[in-house]
């Protein structure tokens, strides 16, 4: 499988009131085609970042500095993502890339039904696929095919603008019915139980496991190649995090789509991904298979953070020290003064990524 | 609920009695009663002096509710609440004998240690003996007063401290829970989100009380932080002499730092057991079904997932019979129709289950 | 002396985040030019009401009159010109109006009468609004109804007529007897028409404060204050007011300008300060019949009216611009950015 999704030294400071916050300096990541990959670190490492990166939504003030990323689109084509325009990211996000967040309430507008906001992603990417259906049931050859041809070949046209202004007759309620066909379907997908009823309910009305199946379906509505998930279930109860989990897991067989999984709990890293990525202020310190990290971690951070995950019957071991301000960070190696195994070499040099065993990076002087 | 251990009776922290916190649903013209979300529904439940307990469930069980009662944030709708009673005066309490339920002495009793319906000046001297620190320390703490000001309130509101002592008590507080002097005049937003939580703690701490109840105190912080906070917790207890009601939806975390665990759904205790007990041999379905929730940290383990149908029901309008039993996948006819009680199978492991009794 | 010393570095300490928030916040304000624009403005307002003795002295009678605020009258124009506004020339910098009020005395010292009317009218109100407010906010239930539907039927009192009624009804002084003493409070025609304003004008900001409060009210360090023991008062004051302020500030400042010009209005239409009296809407009413001048040149007395009109302008701009500006930098939520 070749890779989906090449990041090459990617560059992102933010220029704030304190000073410039140097979040992330020279990534370097891949994610190969159906694979889920994970990113693991503490608050403030900048895996969001990463992933808001490679979609081009960085926030201000926030600006991406220097490095590529390469992505394959569904078309063969690779394209590096940093140095599109707007329109044609557009295109991209959501048909080929789509993202979903913790919070499922606050991705979804309060005031539109669920079948809404499906269907705004599906008209959006989905059009021209749903107009040919609508066509292909038209037998009669009358004014009503005419119609949905011109939609289909010239949509920008003032006839169509006009027409779709038209109260009672504006109505294309063959596309309409198509467009809920397909609504409920991809809630079907989802396991939600009587997508029917969901597909007209607002989001206020859904506990949140559910909003957050509508948030992945809304993801998942154009078949993107690209799935980033920035710790979805962080806010949901166990049971239902249990249940989203699993629903990722599946509906990346059926959609054959990569996974970057954004997350700081290790134990879902275990459940999900194929491989890891450890982050550790702004910089990827070790990637590895996931048995082989957990086995065999390399990196001393790896090593700390897997020792600090509270045992039963254990004392609680921490990380001594904090995590470094990002206007200031120490030089060389940024985890050197909270290493136990920290040389005079790592306060000047910043290590650079090596490959100790197949497929598992270090970045580290120990090695 | 005999709190017998090893012959030596131990002494309660806290014993409730039916407790019961209904919010009314108010609909019509007119705005009346038209039903109650039952957030905690008649729960009984005793905890040790100088124990962590531990209060799991999900969202909408009602354990934070369970909490805030408890320590009288929040009024209970029916029910008592007793607090440091010594263990002769509760057997009586829990067992009256005589012919009437409720002969004058015991009334008397009740009314010294029940702390259900205090008001005002009694109420305001319970604050000083209950604390509760909040899950998220960004939310919890004034973003417009310092650091000195929000830790030293408590003492000015309770007049344990003259204005002149309070920096010093404040910075003795500080350094207890592991942040210094120079954190005094400065903004809860200027820190991390461990080190607000530490504030936090201070702040609740710095009474010197004798129960706290902590709500979520981990889950809004990483995992290294999360070590060192439950490290914190552990070290405080001990110096300070305190009973914990630890309420968390994260099990790995609960089954670390709690003696005991309950387990609450929809207003109700379905179990309670120590805690290796309670994770090594779960009963209840429910608590089965949540301990198989548990995300691992062990890619080459596998665990069998109980996977429950559906959402959690909403607590206004509880399914009949045992509460659980439209997910459960062992449903009986009885757990239909009749409510199961609380059994004592041993050792201390309490269920709710019609499957007990089989 | 080491004691000295301690205490002197303990005090710096305490005001180290405050002045790191006003470097902050200076900041922000020189970002942003409409804010400093607003700031100038309002600065140089200040300079003119307190250096108004200065750059317009009294005149003694007979042309002035002892109350400073009355403006005086140039005597020496001959009577038959006396009625006709006189363009600007040596003596009267900014010409004169009908009756030969002199416009320069007029607007300087107005400018003093303009901070009075806004900030007084603006304060009382506020006070009343805040206290019903909170009041009503944080309690909740019936005593939120009860102050809400009374706040509601003063809103459908009408301004206007409230301030005619008062005007005629009360009257110049009020005695209120206190068993050992007296107390007179004096009430000019002004005054009372400011008491007019204040009383319609404080249920906006009850609702406005009341609103945030309910936001506030449910934060979970409102609880645990309240866990620690704080009573109902201290809360209020201490924790939920500083939290919710800021929304009222801005609208305060936006306000006073809107005050100010509704006082101007007033003055125009006869109610207000008594005639003669330097107040812009005032010396603009002064020469009513004098504002559109003739047919062949409309604009022939321009300085009549475009004179005190620009300073109500400039002053209501400032305030304004003063309220934008605090919006932008006082809001929590959009600080950081």
């Amino acid at each position: 499988m070749g890779n989906l999704v090449e990041v090459q030294d990617l560059v992102l400071r933010f220029y704030t009131y304190e000073g410039v916050v140097k979040a992330l300096e020279g990534i370097n990541l891949q994610i190969k085609e159906e694979e889920t990959l994970g990113v693991v670190g503490e608050t403030g490492c900048g895996k969001t970042m990463t992933g808001l990166s490679i979609l081009g939504i960085t926030p201000p003030p926030g600006k991406i500095e220097g490095g590529k990323v390469f992505f394959k689109s569904k078309y063969g084509k690779t394209v590096n993502l940093l140095a599109q325009n707007e329109r044609v990211l557009r295109k991209i996000r959501g048909s080929d890339i789509s993202m979903i967040f913790q919070e499922p309430g606050a991705a979804l507008n309060p005031v539109y039904t669920v079948e809404n906001q499906i269907a705004e992603a599906l008209l959006h990417h989905r059009r021209r696929e749903l107009l040919e259906k609508v066509l292909a049931q038209i037998e009669k050859n009358g004014i009503e095919k005419k119609i949905y041809k011109k939609m289909l070949e010239n949509p920008k046209s003032l006839t169509i603008k006009v027409f779709r202004k038209i109260p009672i007759i504006g109505r294309q309620s063959r596309l309409k019915k198509e467009i809920r066909k397909e609504v409920v379907n991809i809630l079907r997908e989802m396991e939600i139980g009587d997508p029917e009823r969901v597909a007209d309910m607002y989001p206020h009305e859904l506990s949140g496991g559910m909003q957050q199946r509508v948030v992945i379906a809304m993801a998942l509505a154009c078949n993107p190649t690209l799935l980033i998930a920035d710790e979805p279930t962080t806010s949901l109860d166990m049971t239902v995090q249990a249940q989203i989990l699993d629903l990722i897991r599946r509906l990346k067989k059926t959609f054959r789509s990569s996974v970057l999984y954004i997350t700081h709990d290790m134990g879902v890293i275990a459940e999900l991904c194929d491989r890891v990525a450890v982050m550790y202020a702004g910089h990827i310190c070790e990637v590895a298979e996931v048995k082989e990290l957990f086995k065999n971690p390399a990196h001393p951070y790896t090593k700390a953070l897997l020792e600090s995950i509270p045992r039963p019957g254990e004392e609680f071991k921490s990380i001594s020290g904090m995590v470094p301000n990002l206007i200031n960070p120490p030089l060389g190696c940024r985890f050197h003064p909270r290493c136990p195994f920290a040389k005079p070499i790592c306060a000047e040099e910043m290590p650079k990524i090596k490959e100790v065993k197949p497929e598992q990076f270090v970045a580290c002087h120990l090695y | 609920m005999s709190f017998i251990l090893g012959g030596i009776k131990l002494s309660t922290m806290l014993e409730t009695e039916n407790l019961k916190k209904y919010y009314p649903i108010r609909g019509g013209v007119f705005k009346r009663k038209v039903a109650d979300v039952k957030a905690v529904d008649d729960v009984n439940l005793g905890i040790i002096k100088g124990e962590c307990f531990g209060l799991v469930g999900e969202s909408g069980c009602g354990k934070t509710t369970f909490g805030k009662t408890v320590i009288r944030l929040l009024k209970p709708t029916a029910g008592h609440v007793y607090l440091d009673v010594p263990p002769d005066v509760i057997e009586q309490i829990r067992n009256p004998k005589g012919s009437s339920q409720n002969p004058p002495e015991l009334q008397k009793l009740r009314k010294q240690y029940d702390i259900a319906t205090l008001k005002r000046r009694k109420l305001k001297a319970l604050r000083r003996k209950m604390q509760i620190v909040y899950q998220d320390p960004s939310r919890s703490l004034d973003p417009r007063m310092l650091v000195k000001d929000t830790v030293g309130e408590p003492l000015l509101v309770q007049k344990i401290a003259k204005k002149s002592e309070v920096r010093e008590r404040v910075v003795e507080m500080l350094e207890k829970v592991g942040l210094g002097a120079g954190t005094l005049y400065r903004y809860p937003h200027e820190f991390s989100g461990g080190q607000r939580q530490r504030i936090a703690i201070a702040r609740a701490f710095i009474t010197n009380p004798e129960f706290v109840v902590l709500d979520e105190p981990t889950s809004a912080v990483d995992v290294s932080v999360r070590a060192q906070l439950l490290d914190l917790f552990q070290k405080l207890r001990k110096d300070m002499n305190l009973t914990y009601l630890f309420i968390s939806h994260d099990l790995s975390v609960v089954e670390c730092i709690s003696d005991r665990v309950a387990v609450m759904y929809l207003g109700k205790v379905v179990e309670l057991a120590q805690t290796m007990e309670l994770f090594h041999n779960p009963l209840h379905p429910y608590t089965q079904a949540l301990m198989s929730a548990i995300p691992i940290p062990d890619p080459t383990v596998r665990r069998k997932r109980i996977i429950l149908v559906g959402d959690v029901p909403s607590p206004v309008n509880p399914p009949v019979g045992c509460r659980f039993h439209p997910r459960c996948s062992q449903a009986m006819d009885i757990c239909r129709n009749e409510e199961p009680k609380l059994m004592d199978i041993g050792n201390g492991h309490i269920v709710a289950c019609h499957l007990m009794s089989k | 002396m080491t004691d000295f010393k301690s205490k002197l570095a303990e005090f710096k300490a305490a005001r180290q985040p405050t002045i790191k928030e006003l470097k902050f916040t200076i900041t922000r304000i020189k970002k942003s030019p409409l804010s400093i624009m607003g700031l100038a403005i309002l600065v140089f307002y200040i300079a003119l009401a307190v250096l108004a003795p200065v750059l317009a002295p009294p005149v003694p009678p007979p042309m002035g009159k002892p109350d400073p605020f009355m403006v005086w009258k140039d005597l020496n124009i001959p009577a038959i010109n006396r009625t006709l506004p006189h363009p600007p020339n040596s003596i009267h910098p900014f010409g004169t109006t009908e009756e030969s009020y002199d416009l320069y005395y007029g607007c300087i010292w107005g400018t003093i009468t303009a901070f009075r009317v806004g900030l007084m009218v603006i304060v009382l109100s506020l006070i009343i609004g805040l206290v019903t407010g909170v009041i009503a906010g944080y309690y909740g239930g019936i005593v939120d109804e009860v102050l809400m539907r009374f706040t509601d039927m003063v809103i459908a009192v009408p301004g206007l007529v409230l301030c005619m009624a008062l005007v005629v009804a009360l009257p110049p002084q009020f005695v209120i007897n206190l068993g050992f003493t007296q107390l007179t409070i004096a009430l000019s025609k002004l005054d009372k028409v400011l008491l007019a304003l204040v009383l319609v004008g404080w249920p906006s900001y009850t609702r406005v404060i009341r609103g945030e409060i309910l936001k506030v009210r449910e934060e979970d360090y409102v609880e645990a204050a309240r866990a620690a023991g704080c009573s109902d008062f201290r809360v209020m004051i201490k924790h939920i007011l500083p939290n919710s302020i800021y929304p009222i500030l801005i609208m305060a400042s936006l306000d006073t300008g809107a005050i100010v010009l509704t006082a101007a209005a007033l003055s125009f239409l006869g109610l207000g300060a008594p005639s003669g009296y330097a107040d812009w809407g005032q010396l603009i009413s002064l020469s009513r019949n004098y504002i559109y001048a003739n047919i062949s040149s409309p604009a022939a007395n321009w300085w009549v009216w475009l004179i005190p009109g620009l300073f109500i302008f400039t002053f209501v701009l400032g305030w304004n611009l003063l309220g934008d500006a605090f919006r932008d930098i006082l809001d929590p939520t959009l600080r950081r950015r």
